[in-house]
């Protein structure tokens, strides 16, 4: 474990938000081929949190409740004691931009991303899934100056940060259809 | 059930003041306002008070003097100060109080607010991922509105030169230097479309006001400005607030158009008949959405009223004419009592170097997380 800690400064992709995950993998093996510890860091990516999203034939899909009362949509899945209330439902995975923003400072706590000089601002939005709710969520977007309200987006896993153990920590995120 | 008059006022000039703490500017506000209304502090029969960074507003009694009166600590986020005038107007139209103070104060530190998210009952992982901001939601529901209606990023600018052209003109305002359209629309992007000068700054500053019934107002001699109407209102579904990871795609009223409403009707006018008007300007988009929300114009008209200059000190509606949030910052329990303090000074034809020439009603709209509105409506 030691080892690996002390490998963690070239492993800074996991907060480059211009990432997909899968390119993450592909240089995380890479790497990890490289490396004489590759097994203790060898982790699966894990969620930022229980219960945002689950894997379906290997996409995201994320996890909404429906009050049972009066089928009401809400998001993220409510958890805990008030969960008996509600049924979970998967969202669908493509909507539309309804609004946008870029986050160009650094949060302060309790905001658990990049910090310092490896902070990058982010964009953020709120999509409209059709039918169902609109879900506020980062976007991932090269130049998020060319982003407009109403562009297709489509569901994507965005690597956050890195758990102690070197575990990729994933959340969910937007990206523009191609 | 008695009239509310408002019959003193006192601030504590908003801004930074190292060496006076939150509580010493609310000091300063309170004994203000007595000496405003020639009254000490022993008449007063009951306090609210709110402050949200600064400590228990009640610890003002052991330096007002304790004397076992009512006091009562609000706590309502950026809409506390709306919100103890609520508190106050109540005790005294119900019957049960003759006279008594409303206070706010507050003192944060610099830099943009921070949440937790389990004071607002949302999971940590909202605050983890960075989208529990509050400049995040204005800029996205400006960036919605300007889309929508057709709002250009230079009518922002036009707010933000107009706060500070105001502010430049009022002894308790915190910037009171004018700051040039080129200036603000260059300065730094905080969160798109807005910049640094487009945002207020959380800050100090203390404000009160002392009410009175009718009875009361004329046993003392004294005259002030009677509340009209005042109403706060909290979300509906539909509505788009802070702190929302999901939203209904069925969209519904916000609560500043339902206080609004409330408080209209409850005096009995309408946005036509308002000479002065103070409105949350947490940032400039927020004041042209507010615009509207309040009835002063329809969604889009803002625009136009921006580059005719309708909403300048010597238009027709004037708004924010100390400066608004922008000029003075955001010391949130003060926050909403200040804008009611600038109202009575231009009632009472105190505003030197800002007065709106022969204001007889005035307007008052406070905006807090997460998605709650204050309205006071006074006449003079």
């Amino acid at each position: 474990v030691r080892a690996t800690t002390s490998r963690l400064p070239d492993l800074k992709i996991t907060i480059d938000y211009y990432n997909h995950y899968d390119q993450l993998c592909a240089q995380e093996i890479r790497r990890s081929n490289q490396a004489d510890v590759w097994e203790e860091r060898r982790v699966d990516p894990r969620p930022l949190a229980e219960g945002l999203y689950r894997m379906v034939q290997g996409e995201p899909r994320l996890l909404a409740g429906r009050r049972r009362s009066d089928g009401k949509l809400t998001f993220p899945l409510p958890l805990g004691a008030q969960g008996d209330a509600y049924e979970p439902v998967e969202l669908a995975s493509e909507g539309t931009l309804w609004s946008y923003t870029v986050q160009r400072f650094q949060p302060k706590t309790p905001y658990a991303g990049a910090q310092g000089p490896d902070f990058r601002p982010y964009a953020v939005g709120y999509v409209e899934l059709p039918g169902q709710i609109i879900v506020e969520s980062h976007i991932q977007a090269a130049d998020p100056t060319r982003l407009k309200i109403g562009m297709p987006v489509r569901l994507t896993l965005i690597p956050f940060r890195r758990d102690p153990d070197g575990a990729p920590v994933m959340i969910y995120g937007f990206e523009a259809v191609a | 059930m008695s009239d509310v008059h408002i019959i003193g006022a006192g601030i504590h000039p908003f801004g930074r003041h190292d060496s006076r703490s939150g509580l010493d500017q609310g000091v300063f506000a309170v004994e203000q306002a007595l000496a405003d209304a020639g009254l000490a502090w022993g008449d007063i029969q009951f306090a609210f008070g709110g402050s949200s960074a600064a400590g228990n507003a009640d610890a003002l009694l052991p330096r007002l003097g304790l004397t076992g009166i009512q006091f009562i600590n609000v706590a309502n986020g950026c809409a506390t100060g709306g919100s103890a005038i609520l508190s106050g107007y109540w005790a005294i139209k119900s019957g049960e109080f003759d006279l008594g103070v409303v206070v706010g104060f507050d003192k944060h530190p610099r830099g943009a607010f921070n949440a937790d998210p389990a004071d607002w009952g949302l999971p940590a992982w909202y605050g983890e991922a960075g989208l529990m901001l509050t400049t995040q939601f204005f800029a996205m529901k400006i960036q919605r509105y300007m889309g929508l209606h057709g709002i250009s990023a230079e009518a922002l600018g036009l707010v933000a030169e107009k706060a500070f052209q105001n502010g430049a003109l009022t002894p308790h305002a915190w910037r009171r230097e004018p700051v040039g359209l080129n200036v603000i629309m260059s300065s730094e992007m905080v969160s798109d479309p807005l910049t640094k000068f487009m945002f207020c700054s959380p800050a100090e500053g203390g404000a009160a006001l002392i009410l009175a019934s009718d009875k009361k107002m004329r046993e003392l001699g004294l005259k002030g400005p009677r509340i009209r109407g005042a109403a706060v209102r909290t979300r509906v579904n539909g509505s788009f607030e802070v702190f929302s990871p999901s939203l209904e795609i069925e969209r519904g009223p916000s609560p500043t158009q339902m206080a609004s409403r409330a408080a209209y009707e409850m005096a009995g006018l309408g946005p036509e008949d308002i000479d002065v008007v103070q409105i949350q300007d947490t940032e400039s988009g927020a004041e042209i959405m507010h615009m509207a929300e309040n009835g002063f114009c329809a969604d889009g008209a803002q625009e136009a009223l921006l580059r005719d200059g309708v909403t300048r000190l010597g238009g027709a509606l004037p708004i924010n004419t100390d400066g608004g949030c922008l000029a003075c910052g955001e010391p949130v329990g003060a926050s909403g009592l200040r804008q009611v303090y600038e109202n009575v000074q231009q009632l009472r034809g105190r505003a030197e170097g800002r007065q709106v020439a022969g204001a007889r009603t005035a307007y008052s709209q406070v905006y807090g997380a997460p998605g709650l509105s204050a309205v006071a409506i006074l006449e003079a």
